[in-house]
């Protein structure tokens, strides 16, 4: 039971998050849409990262249900392609994570994980869904062509990036914060 | 048992992923002679004394002052420090740190700081 609502609160939690941040990406960088489906900054990619990293399967289901509710306004609601999509956004991430944790030989619990190692699976996942995505969209005939896939692979990379160092300086802060308050040095 | 070990798990790798992104690079990578060189610095311009580069060139006694130089050129590609003509003396050529360098000399002192800390305890 307990397990169950485990699963379900990673899963929950996974699309939630995927939904926030693909609407809050939509709103702070709508100047730098490139395409319908491309955005030259993509901050919902790190969030295709870190529910693989931290919740494994139930984070890429997460994800690919996030996908289908931001999908509809594109796609339609539960069409062939949406369904098609947010499979893809599930999937693209989940084989990466899987794949590059095995080359970087990471455990199940990512002990000795490093930051340098955390950014080889942020390109990895989004090389992986930029070129699964450019497929599909060529096969749905909704292809951008060459400046849709660059714009991808450039807003899912900035988007990474931009979303850990973030979360890198928030931490800091925090530290920080911390330290002062226990009257150590900062 | 098992319900356990999948939470403790995540909790794990909530953890390991929380360490990974403090550890995101924010400076570039330096070498060990680059380092060395930067670190050699810092501790001239610590005493308030500016460093020309001929001077910069002569400071490892088991280093060639080319392989130095090179360095030099290497930490001002990387932003840690500006070389510029001296105002007294054209023909010198001065070593100033940048603000990275002012940055990674801040950071150092951080981590130095809570090593020590941690230690202490």
């Amino acid at each position: 039971m307990i397990r169950c609502v485990q699963l379900l609160l990673h899963i929950g939690l996974s699309a939630a998050i995927w939904v926030c941040a693909y609407y809050l990406n939509g709103w702070m960088f709508a100047a730098f849409e490139s395409t319908r489906t491309a955005n030259w900054v993509f901050l919902p990619a790190a969030v295709r990262l870190l529910a693989v990293l931290l919740f494994g399967g139930p984070g890429a289901i997460g994800l690919g249900i996030g996908t289908l509710v931001t999908n509809t306004p594109i796609f339609g609601w539960m069409t062939m392609p949406s369904a098609a999509v947010a499979t893809l956004s599930a999937i693209a991430p989940y084989i990466a994570v899987r794949a590059g944790g095995a080359l970087l030989h990471l455990p199940a619990t990512l002990h000795g994980i490093t930051g340098v190692s955390l950014l080889q699976l942020g390109a990895m996942s989004a090389v992986s869904s930029v070129f699964l995505h450019s497929v599909l969209f060529y096969v749905l005939g909704s292809d951008n062509g060459v400046r849709g896939f660059v714009s991808m692979l450039v807003g899912d990379v900035l988007g990474t990036l931009l979303v850990l160092y973030v979360l890198r300086t928030l931490l800091a802060l925090g530290g920080r914060w911390r330290g002062e308050k226990l009257g150590g040095p900062s | 048992m098992a319900k356990n070990r999948n939470a403790s798990q995540t909790y794990m790798r909530f953890i390991n992923l929380a360490a990974a992104i403090r550890a995101l690079p924010t400076f570039p990578a330096l070498d060990a002679m680059e380092e060395r060189v930067l670190n050699g610095l810092a501790a001239v311009w610590a005493t308030g004394v500016d460093v020309k580069v001929l001077e910069a060139m002569n400071f490892g006694a088991d280093t060639s002052p080319s392989t130095v130089h090179r360095r030099l050129k290497g930490l001002q590609t990387k932003g840690l420090i500006r070389m510029y003509s001296s105002p007294q003396d054209s023909r010198i050529r001065l070593i100033a740190p940048t603000d990275l360098a002012n940055q990674y000399f801040e950071q150092m002192g951080r981590c130095l700081s809570l090593a020590v800390r941690n230690d202490a305890r």
